[in-house]
């Protein structure tokens, strides 16, 4: 909070000094690591036959099933529904679904977010917080290490510090019309809703856990997550939903969609100062529906435990 | 009291409609209708497990939404079968109803499945992890854990090896297209014969 309270200080203070010359701009703190290269992907990751034995190989198929089964971290150090193979498709291997290959040798690096240099330990603590919304593993843990352990791994023969092509996902332009949620809707009912939901909660299996991730509401990511940003979402969903079926939305519907999911109320922003207009100002200021009024309703309040 | 009479009442009532739709649904897979419905088991059995040498579905334990769906798309052409499409169009709503909740409540004895060990292991592959190198989820990711199904995506698991091919080899040439948001059609496009019959094989070598 000391921290927070500083970082506020901060920005009032270089927001005061700017206001004689220009309209002050608040530091966009979801900008993300360089652009990748564009077009197709020419790194390949090890395939799971190549899993070494021994005492690494063990802690790499732990980080994997870490990965792949997340919920067993559920009340520990994640706090809803989702799993980390849900943005990162194909067990963290697919190009434009954030694969970890492509960010695992992309750090330690400068982030916006944080305003830090921040490690590949630090960045995943970052998704626990944000898109699992819990309480982080502490750096050392097993848990952690499991999940590096399987980044790296995964990474094999990459080469460092190169933004790889299908690193993340894919930037798209800007629509010819602004993101509408209206239209939106219209887009989820018919291509999003049989799996996630018409309510957009997800489905769950028989064993209580989620097959499809809620998109919103008090299981699914929080307000401070990359996917809650527009054009995060807009580019993982051009890229790869409906599953199976990548690239088939027109830019439009995927930003329009975006806008749609992104405009329903989730967890709350753990980051939030003392008003959500501060936070918005502070955090939200781009490419997100943070703080606006939504029939009648001010987003970002956050969906309670 | 009385409203407790009443409450009573009406528990029995639907006891006795549950009990009468069972019946029904009996009667009618057994003796087919008189609107021109043959009877269900001469293909899909008394307890539903279906046929492998002619690749008659398993329906016995299937989810009775799923299953009534396909019959009302067989009865509007959604899904065109000349064997299913007469007998959908000889069922009321209410006998529809009442076959397919009898049918859902069956648990049939399947078939044991021989297939090579390779093609077990390609199929659970697809199954499981799919083939993201060209697109292709993992069966389960739709169809839900161990292919047991959720929502609107069927159960897969358990049913016939070659009734699964065959319906995939359908969606590759356009001749089933009712599945949601082409999913399937997505998928089947991009399966090879050979992954095809594999991952068949696998799904029919699980229980559901």
């Amino acid at each position: 909070m000391k921290k927070q309270f500083l970082k506020t200080l901060l920005i009032g203070l270089s927001l005061t000094s700017f206001q004689l010359h220009a309209a002050p701009k608040p530091a966009d703190y979801q900008v993300e690591l360089p652009a990748s290269q564009s077009g197709p992907s020419t790194f390949t990751p090890p395939s799971d036959e190549q899993l070494p034995k021994g005492p690494f190989g063990d802690m790499v198929r732990y980080g994997r099933d870490l990965f792949m089964n997340t919920d067993q971290l559920r009340g520990k150090y994640t706090n809803n529904g989702m799993r980390c193979v849900n943005c990162h498709l194909d067990q963290g291997r697919k190009p434009d679904s954030a694969p970890l290959w492509g960010a695992y040798t992309m750090y330690p690096a400068y982030r916006k977010k944080t305003d830090r240099v921040d490690t590949m330990e630090e960045r995943i603590q970052g998704c626990f917080m944000f898109s699992m919304n819990g309480t982080p593993p502490p750096a050392g843990s097993k848990e952690l290490t499991a999940l590096l352990s399987y980044h790296h791994w995964l990474s094999t023969g990459a080469p460092v510090g190169v933004a790889l092509p299908g690193r993340g996902y894919p930037s798209l332009a800007k629509p010819a019309k602004q993101p509408d949620a209206q239209r939106g809707r219209a887009v989820y009912e018919a291509q999003c809703a049989v799996c996630h939901g018409a309510d957009g909660l997800g489905q769950k299996g028989a064993n209580g856990q989620y097959v499809f991730p809620p998109l919103w509401g008090k299981d699914s990511y929080n307000w401070g997550a990359g996917m809650h940003r527009i054009n995060t979402a807009a580019g993982f969903i051009k890229a790869n939903m409906p599953l199976g079926k990548p690239n088939t939305l027109s830019d439009q519907d995927a930003w329009d969609v975006a806008r749609y999911i992104n405009s329903q109320e989730r967890p709350a922003d753990p980051r939030a100062l003392n008003t959500i207009a501060e936070t918005d100002k502070v955090y939200h200021d781009e490419n997100c529906t943070y703080g606006d009024h939504v029939h009648g309703h001010t987003l970002g309040k956050g969906t309670g435990q | 009291m009385p409203l407790r009479n009443l409450a009573l009442a009406l528990a029995m009532c639907g006891a006795v409609g549950a009990h009468a739709s069972d019946e029904q649904g009996l009667a009618i897979v057994t003796q087919g209708t008189a609107a021109g419905a043959t009877a269900c088991i001469a293909c899909h059995g008394i307890d539903g497990a279906g046929g492998a040498a002619a690749n008659f579905p398993r329906l016995g334990g299937m989810d009775a939404a799923y299953l009534r769906k396909q019959l009302l798309d067989n009865k509007n052409g959604a899904r065109h079968s000349p064997v299913m499409t007469p007998v959908a169009q000889g069922l009321s709503d209410a006998e529809l109803k009442a076959v397919t909740e009898y049918y859902s409540k069956q648990r049939p004895q399947m078939p044991a499945v021989s297939a090579e060990p390779a093609a077990l292991a390609l199929g659970e592959r697809i199954a499981n992890q799919g083939l993201w190198a060209r697109d292709i989820p993992a069966c389960f990711s739709c169809h839900g854990p161990e292919g047991r199904g959720i929502g609107a995506f069927p159960a897969i698991a358990g049913q016939h090896a070659g009734y699964i091919a065959q319906q995939i080899e359908q969606w590759k040439n356009g001749g089933r297209h009712n599945d949601a948001v082409g999913l399937m059609k997505a998928v089947s496009d991009r399966l090879t014969a050979d992954e095809t019959q594999a991952v068949a094989a696998y799904l029919a070598s699980l229980k559901l």
